[in-house]
Order: C-alpha cells, then sequence, then structure tokens
C-alpha cells in the first residue's frame, strides 16, 4: 500500500503542479461569483437558478479534469518512458494503475471541495439557505466523477488520449441517460435489439443514481438509503474498471 | 548461487503491420549468457541489434515469447517482486518526471522501496553527493541537461542500495569527465562487491571496465567472454624496442623506425620475432621491450559486424 501511497502522491503532485488545473480552477471561481451578474433577470428565481447554475458548472469542470487528465495520466508514462522506471522497481503494476488513480482522486477532491465551498458562499451571499440536499447533490456529482475518472484511466491503458477521451465522453453522456435506454430498449422491434439495447444500458455506468439536482433545487426528501445504495454501486463499478485495466496493463509490451 | 544473471534462449519478436499484411520481426533470437558474481559484464552491439531489447526483458518492461531469465537465483517471471528488490535500473536516455526535482525524485524512487523518512533523506544526499549532483538537489528535472539526467538516473538505481546493476548506455550523452566520474564509479561499485551489467556503445570505455563482454548483433548472441579470450587470435604486430644499434637493421617483414635514439622494430609474422631478437643481439644491441600489439576492442567489433554482413550476403 506504501507504494501505491507514493505513486498517488506524485501524481497528485503532476496534476496540481500542471498549470491547466489552475486555469479550471481559477475559471470557476470566476464564473461562480460571476453568475450573479446575470441571475438577476430570472426575479424571484435567483436561488434556485444559481443551484442549478452551480450544479452545472461543478459537473462540466469535473468532467473536464477526469476526462483530459485521466485520459493522458498512464499515456504520458508510456509516452515519455517515465514507466519504465516505475515498472523495474518492485510495482506491481496494478499498484501503478490505483496509484495513478487515487492521486487524480485527490486532485478531483481538492477541485470539488474548492469549488463547492465557493458555490455555497455564493449562494449564501445571495440569502440562500443550506441544507443537506445541496450537500447530497455536490457528493452526487462526486460520486460520477469517482466512476468516469476510472473509466477515463480504463480506456487510457487501451487507447490513445484522443480516443480514450472520446470513449469516456462518450460514456459520460450515455450513462446520465441510463434509465432513458432502458426505457428506449422495451420499445426497440425484435427481441435481439431489446435484449442487446438492454444489456448496453447495464453495462455503461448509470450515472442518473447519483443525480440529486432536482431534489437539491426543489427542495425534495431523499432517503439515506438512496445515497448509501448510490455510493455502493459507483464504488463497485469503480473496483471492476480498475480491475479491468490493471489486467489490460498487466499484460501489455510498455514498448 | 552461481551466476547473478543466466538468460537462456530468450526469443522476442514483434508484429508489424506493413501494407496489408501482418509482418513478424525477430529482436532476440534464442540469446543465452551469464553473468558472474561481482563482475562488470559489457554488453555491446550495433544500434538495433538487441541490447535494449534484452534489458527490457530482464527488467519486466517487456515479456518474452519463449525462454528463460534467472536474476540473482530468481525467474524474472515467477519472482519479480523478489528480484526487483535487489536490482538497479537504469534506462537509456533516461526521462524522468520533470515537475520534480532532482531530490524529490530520489524520495520518490526510495518510497517505491519502502525507504522513508529521514533515511530517505539521507540517502538521497549521499547519492546526490556521489554522482556530483548536491548543488543541483532543488533543481527541477526538466532544467537538467542530459548529463544531470544521466546521473540522477544513476542515482536513482542505486537508491535501494541493489545487488545487481543493469544500466542501459550509462556513460551516453556525457562529457569526458563524467564518463571517467561514471568509470570510476562503476569500479567502486564492483570493488563494493556489486555487479554490472551494462550496455555501451563506446567500446573503448568497455574495453576499460570490462571482466567480459558479450556481442549481440541481429539479435543473436554473437560472442561471449574476456577480453583476453576474444583479442587472443588478433594480435596485429609484435613491436620490438631495442638502443644501441649501430649500422643498417636489415630483418626480413620488419619496419624499422628511429624514435628518440631508439630502434622501433614492427614485425607482422610472429614467426619472425625470434629472428628479429637474435639480430639485435649479435648487434650488441639492448632490447628494451617485446610489445605484441593486440587489436582494441572496437576494430575487433568493427571486424566480427563486417564478417557477419559478408557471410550474410
Amino acid at each position: 500500500m506504501k507504494r501505491v501511497l507514493a505513486i498517488a502522491l506524485n501524481t497528485f503532485k503532476e496534476t496540481v503542479r500542471d498549470r491547466i488545473l489552475y486555469g479550471l480552477i481559477f475559471f470557476v471561481l470566476l464564473v461562480l461569483p460571476g453568475s450573479r451578474l446575470v441571475i438577476p433577470l430570472a426575479i424571484g428565481q435567483e436561488i434556485k437558478i444559481m443551484k442549478d447554475f452551480g450544479f452545472a458548472a461543478i459537473t462540466l469542470f469535473g468532467l473536464l479534469i477526469s476526462v483530459v487528465v485521466g485520459t493522458t495520466l498512464v499515456f504520458k508514462e508510456l509516452d515519455k518512458r517515465t514507466i519504465y522506471v516505475l515498472v523495474a522497481k518492485p510495482v506491481r503494476r496494478w499498484e501503478l494503475l490505483l496509484g495513478k488513480y487515487f492521486g487524480l482522486m485527490g486532485t478531483l477532491t481538492v477541485s470539488f471541495l474548492i469549488m463547492s465551498a465557493t458555490m455555497t458562499v455564493t449562494i449564501m451571499m445571495m440569502g440562500g439557505k443550506i441544507d443537506g440536499l445541496l450537500g447530497y447533490s455536490v457528493f452526487g456529482i462526486y460520486m460520477q466523477f469517482v466512476v468516469i475518472t476510472s473509466v477515463a484511466i480504463f480506456f487510457s491503458t487501451l487507447a490513445s488520449p484522443a480516443l480514450s477521451a472520446a470513449f469516456t465522453f462518450c460514456l459520460f453522456i450515455a450513462g446520465t441517460a441510463a434509465d432513458q435506454l432502458r426505457l428506449f430498449a422495451d420499445r426497440m422491434p425484435g427481441s435481439f435489439l431489446k435484449v442487446a439495447v438492454n444489456a448496453i444500458s447495464y453495462l455503461i455506468p448509470n450515472l442518473q443514481n447519483c443525480n440529486f439536482r432536482t431534489e437539491a433545487v426543489y427542495g425534495l426528501e431523499v432517503p439515506l438509503s438512496k445515497i448509501w445504495l448510490m455510493t455502493a454501486y459507483c464504488l463497485l463499478y469503480t473496483g471492476v474498471m480498475l480491475i479491468l485495466g490493471s489486467l489490460v496493463l498487466e499484460r501489455k509490451d510498455l514498448k | 548461487m552461481e551466476h547473478i544473471l543466466e538468460i537462456d534462449r530468450l526469443t522476442k519478436s514483434y508484429s508489424d503491420w506493413d501494407r496489408f499484411r501482418l509482418k513478424s520481426k525477430t529482436v532476440l533470437d534464442n540469446i543465452s549468457l551469464e553473468v558472474n558474481p561481482g563482475e562488470i559484464f559489457g554488453f555491446l552491439g550495433p544500434n538495433g541489434a538487441g541490447k535494449t531489447t534484452t534489458i527490457k526483458v530482464l527488467m519486466g518492461i517487456i515479456r518474452p515469447d519463449s525462454g528463460r531469465a534467472m536474476i540473482l537465483g530468481h525467474n524474472i517471471l515467477e519472482k519479480s517482486q523478489e528480484v526487483k528488490k535487489k536490482i538497479g535500473f537504469l534506462p537509456e536516455n533516461p526521462y524522468f518526471y520533470d515537475y520534480l526535482t532532482v531530490r524529490e525524485f530520489l524520495l520518490f524512487c526510495a518510497a517505491l522501496f519502502g525507504i522513508s523518512g529521514k533515511r530517505a533523506g539521507n540517502k538521497a544526499d549521499q547519492l546526490l553527493e556521489l554522482v556530483s549532483m548536491t548543488k543541483a538537489a532543488k533543481l527541477p528535472l526538466r532544467k537538467c541537461s542530459k548529463g544531470m539526467l544521466q546521473r540522477t538516473g544513476i542515482a536513482q538505481s542505486l537508491i535501494n542500495d541493489p545487488e545487481f546493476l543493469v544500466w542501459d548506455e550509462p556513460v551516453s550523452g556525457l562529457d569526458p569527465i563524467g564518463r571517467k566520474e561514471i568509470k570510476d564509479l562503476m569500479l567502486e561499485l564492483k570493488r563494493q562487491g556489486k555487479t554490472i551489467f551494462f550496455s555501451s556503445h563506446i567500446l573503448p570505455d568497455a574495453e576499460s571496465l570490462c571482466d567480459r563482454v558479450g556481442i549481440i548483433v541481429n539479435g543473436k548472441i554473437h560472442q561471449v567472454g574476456t577480453l583476453p579470450e576474444l583479442l587472443k587470435n588478433s594480435v596485429n604486430w609484435v613491436e620490438i624496442v631495442a638502443e644501441n644499434l649501430s649500422g643498417r637493421i636489415e630483418i626480413e617483414g620488419a619496419i624499422t623506425e628511429e624514435v628518440s635514439g631508439q630502434a622501433v622494430i614492427r614485425i607482422k609474422d610472429a614467426a619472425k620475432v625470434d629472428q628479429a631478437l637474435k639480430f639485435i643481439m649479435t648487434r650488441g644491441g639492448t632490447i628494451v621491450s617485446v610489445n605484441p600489439q593486440r587489436e582494441n576492442l572496437e576494430s575487433y567489433f568493427a571486424r566480427q559486424i563486417k564478417t557477419l554482413k559478408e557471410n550474410k550476403e
């Protein structure tokens, strides 16, 4: 576990010292408070719109960090041949992958904390109430990226960064509409198509499980069991992705 | 454990698409060699011969198609963790995490061996001093010259105090002073009982360092042995230096010249050396030295490659 931690810390340093990340966070810090200038146009709905806007901004920037950094981490190790030094040390390949994943999750966690704190302060300054629902929603978005980062890292063991980013992005979009895909499958003509689309809808990550934004915006109740189930589902999916990524990396010739 | 490294019929090929056809190229063809404890072994060969591929297989970077490699008595595929704890590796043209400083990188490498805290700091500082990089400790790796990266690479390969070192082109990219320092370091490490396996293009350096060398050409081991063994049949001429010789020197097949009052006689045919020595004695001359002039590794190597190419044609 010490080796995983060492690699995770190194990956965290790598992403933190990357200027792109600073650019993204700086942009969010500007966008969230800046949105207050536009929101007065929606009279009486300011807080709701601010929450919606905040969730969208956090999702967008989380997606950018997760996809852009996640799909390049392993590729950069291979491309710059820094992986040679790691593999020649007593580091198992799954430890390398896990270290990379945890390092990036560290960066994402810090980014999420900064972004959600900015959003909370902005809402409070607008006179809005901060409740547990807001926390559930941000946690739900965070769990989406726990899954999507593992998907990005899995694809990066198989394909180039551009292809991995495209696959991850498509899977994110499909994942946010997994329930609709199931409804769509029921209306497909022919049993084969029905089974195939249904199977796909269960294979892709169901990110709709993580969406509590409507509840947060309209103040609807969310049962705690739903949060637990969602967390367990996301962790399980992430685990499977990381195991698959490790298996691919294990068999790979690092030319 | 008889050998530190034992390579037994190692084979590796790569497949690549060539105009819609998948072509397989054998880069290592049944190679076998052994490295003995405490020796410096030079792994020599022209570009593309298979040196780096062999090293990559040994380090677990790529997998062989067939064959077996044992390091410190362990099969590298079955007991790679045990093996890797006791070895140090320097890759060719090393490139490290450019966002780290030299010292941070060494601490990171130490952490991968479970060395942390003060012990890791002390070890990193010792190694920085060993490779003359103390002043550059806080320099980001992206600002390091090629020579500095090479030294950092050597330092990281020693972080776990390994028994066996595998260095891919350790002196490439270094200036003459840097090369001398690394060569001295290799001899010092040998004195400490470490075994070194290194690849090189710089043959005079290999010649001055190696106990034994292996020559690989086109993925096949061509020769393995000590330098005297490899060069034993390659006496170019015998050089005799004599003093107090008067008159004309007439020895069949010899080239003679006078250097600083001494006669330097070069004889190609070793059988005529006795005749030359008798001639000098009878003329009252004093023999200063008799030296067989052997081919050096560089010309031996070039000759072997040329012969191989001619045989192929």
